[in-house]
């Protein structure tokens, strides 16, 4: 178990800055979740940890020692590729010693070794095969425990579950879950899905071309983002932002947009911006509900999930995500009309550079 | 598994003209090989010249005049040129396969300066036959004092068939994913550990395609051999059998007999490497 932390870490190809100056912290056993979408710099800022890629400038510190001049065999990581990488000419029992073997280590513990790992993983009646003769959750399975079996310090998956289909990227989830809680080792973890972020993550990082945007754990970055951007990319289907300005009312700030739009700022948690600046409302699609309010529009589209359905609602220039629920999501018809109103207390306030000014919050 | 695309099986008519197809092209790829079996097994130089490839008597004598031919001195030439084709045509292999292996590697996976010239300098010796390289070649040998000998004629072998063998091999690298390296690498294996236990294994196919090339192309090379190579003694198989053809009579007999000798070997290691060929051949044409 070593902390991992990267000081103002920068990469570049050529004249192509990939990663912009990340300073972050990962503390020993903290199952850390860097999430971004694609050409974000996640997988690189991966694989300047792992060694496979060099820092252009920064530093890199594993259990407080730099590590930017070591080479990657003598880090003590294991990583699991997205691809798998396993050796296609070696049996699965073959595939987990490798790293032992080249360890020198005596017979009897590889064979214990790679037994206890083939059992943590239920992999114990594969062990003569060839990986071309498992399925994709099995193959991940080796991989996963080619890694384990060396006990590194420190794991680094990147996107592991990206090649299997959805049930078996739930099943996957729990069980890396049950495997971080059982063997408390670091990891760091790379994936452009914030399902797999929020429910794996102690804490997210999340990162946009380059930059690291948020870090904290995966319900305050849910609950709090940062800006417009973490905000946007973290909740599924994303927030709404409604533009508008700040105003009075009796008084107390209020939010006010175009449609007749009047949110209270009363339960805001940072004073509020001054009346008439520019700013912007996100509000989840679970902050807006069915009713009489100020949000009206034509329904584009439902997505029925059974107990609940998002609508995608026209409101002039906007487009908004509403979840429904109940008789409301049973009723809900493309083409027909709907009034929405945000829920009392809800909400992000952005100023107008994207940068969050505050959260409502209301004791609901 | 690969999956055909024939969705339905052939029609009967379909069948009968793609197996008429089949056994006129094989009959007209082995009617040559079965003519020289005829005269090969002929008893002197009496092969009837009608259109039939089965001979009308049958003899040996042929085989054993080919393979026990001696020097007036009682040295058993056939034995020495056995010798010799295996050797060369072995080293070559050998070399060939040391040298391009570990070269194309490093072109597939290594950015260097000169890496672009070297490959395109590679592919440029491809281009000339060994025929225009003769004097020059004859030249360096007889300054490096290695006319007449073996080694001689396995360096000016490996000179070919090293860049050939480096571009064959660099191909199928290529194919070979990254991500299979970089496993090895954050497992703790050095690059020679990772190209030995990782690289090599998975490309047994390209490199068994490549040995066999090596290897025949210096089993049958003829020109430069019967060029560089004086001494009788010092002969390969190849330059031998020019013996039998004469300026004024030519035994065809034995020369059909030493033909059919010399490509047994050619024709085992095809057999035995089969396998691996169709694998090598198609390599990297299908990925999954």
């Amino acid at each position: 178990m070593s902390s991992v932390e990267l000081d103002a870490v920068h990469k570049s190809y050529e004249d192509l800055e990939v990663v912009r100056g990340i300073s972050l912290r990962i503390e020993p056993g903290e199952l850390l979740v860097l999430v971004g979408p694609s050409g974000c710099g996640k997988s690189t800022t991966l694989r300047m940890i792992a060694g496979l890629e060099e820092l252009s400038a920064g530093e890199l510190r594993i259990g407080e020692r730099r590590m930017n001049e070591i080479s990657p065999r003598d880090r003590d990581i294991g990583m699991v590729f997205q691809s798998y990488a396993l050796y296609p000419h070696m049996s699965v029992f073959d595939n987990i010693a490798f790293g032992l073997t080249l360890r020198k280590l005596p017979k009897a513990e590889i064979q214990n070794r790679v037994h206890e790992v083939a059992r943590m993983l239920g992999l114990e009646q594969l062990l003569e095969r060839r990986p071309g003769k498992l399925s994709g959750g099995q193959r991940q399975r080796v991989a996963m425990g080619r890694a384990i079996a060396r006990r590194p310090k420190v794991f680094l998956f990147d996107e592991p579950l990206s090649n299997l289909d959805a049930a078996l990227r739930v099943q996957m989830r729990a069980e890396l879950q049950a495997l971080h809680a059982r063997l408390g080792t670091t990891m760091i973890y790379v994936t452009h899905d914030q399902v797999e972020a929020m429910t794996l993550a102690d804490r997210i990082a999340v990162l946009d071309q380059g930059v690291l945007q948020q870090v904290g754990p995966p319900l305050e970055v849910f609950e709090r983002p940062a800006n417009r951007f973490v905000a946007g990319f973290i909740g599924s289907p994303a927030m709404n932002f409604i533009d508008g300005e700040i105003g009075t009312r009796d008084g107390h700030a209020v939010f006010t947009a175009g449609s007749g739009l009047e949110v209270s700022l009363e339960h805001l948690d940072r004073e509020a911006p001054a009346a008439g600046s520019k700013a912007s409302l996100g509000l989840r699609p679970h902050d807006l509900a069915a009713g009489d309010g100020p949000l009206a529009g034509q329904v584009e589209a439902v997505e029925a999930m059974g107990w609940e359905a998002f609508a995608h609602i026209r409101c002039g220039e906007t487009l908004l995500i509403a979840r429904l629920e109940g008789a409301d999501a049973a009723n809900v018809r493309r083409g027909t009309e709907l009034r929405l109103r945000p829920r009392l207390g809800r909400g992000t306030l952005f100023a107008s550079d994207g940068r969050a000014i505050g959260h409502c919050r209301a004791e609901s | 598994m690969s999956t055909l695309k024939t969705g339905r099986p052939p029609s009967l008519l379909n069948s009968i003209g793609s197996h008429c197809a089949l056994v006129m092209a094989s009959a007209a790829a082995l009617y040559p090989v079965l003519w020289v079996v005829k005269m090969a097994l002929s008893p002197g130089q009496s092969f009837d010249s009608s259109p039939s490839p089965i001979p009308t008597a049958i003899s040996f004598e042929h085989f054993v005049a080919v393979t026990t031919h001696s020097d007036g001195a009682g040295t058993w030439l056939f034995g020495h040129q056995l010798f010799n084709s295996l050797l060369v045509a072995l080293a070559t292999t050998a070399v060939g396969m040391l040298l391009s292996c570990t070269a194309a590697y490093a072109f597939s996976r290594q950015r260097f300066p000169g890496r672009e010239a070297g490959l395109t300098a590679f592919l440029l010796t491809q281009i000339f036959p060994g025929v225009v390289m003769m004097i020059p070649l004859y030249l360096l040998l007889d300054a490096a004092g290695l006319l007449d000998s073996l080694s001689g004629l396995v360096l000016v072998y490996s000179t070919t068939s090293v860049p050939f063998c480096t571009w064959m091999l660099k191909g199928y690298f290529d194919t070979i994913p990254r991500d299979l390296e970089e496993a090895a690498i954050m497992d703790g294996a050095s690059s020679w550990t990772t190209f030995w236990r990782v690289i090599l294994p998975l490309a047994r196919p390209a490199l068994a395609v490549t040995a066999l090339f090596s290897f025949m192309t210096a089993w049958n090379e003829f020109i430069l051999a019967a060029t560089l190579m004086n001494d009788e003694s010092m002969f390969t198989l190849p330059v031998a059998l020019q013996r039998y053809v004469g300026e004024y009579q030519t035994d065809w007999g034995s020369f059909a007999a030493g033909a059919l000798l010399v490509s047994v070997p050619v024709m085992a290691l095809f057999y035995a490497l089969q396998k691996h060929l169709v694998g090598g051949l198609t390599a990297g044409a299908v990925k999954g």
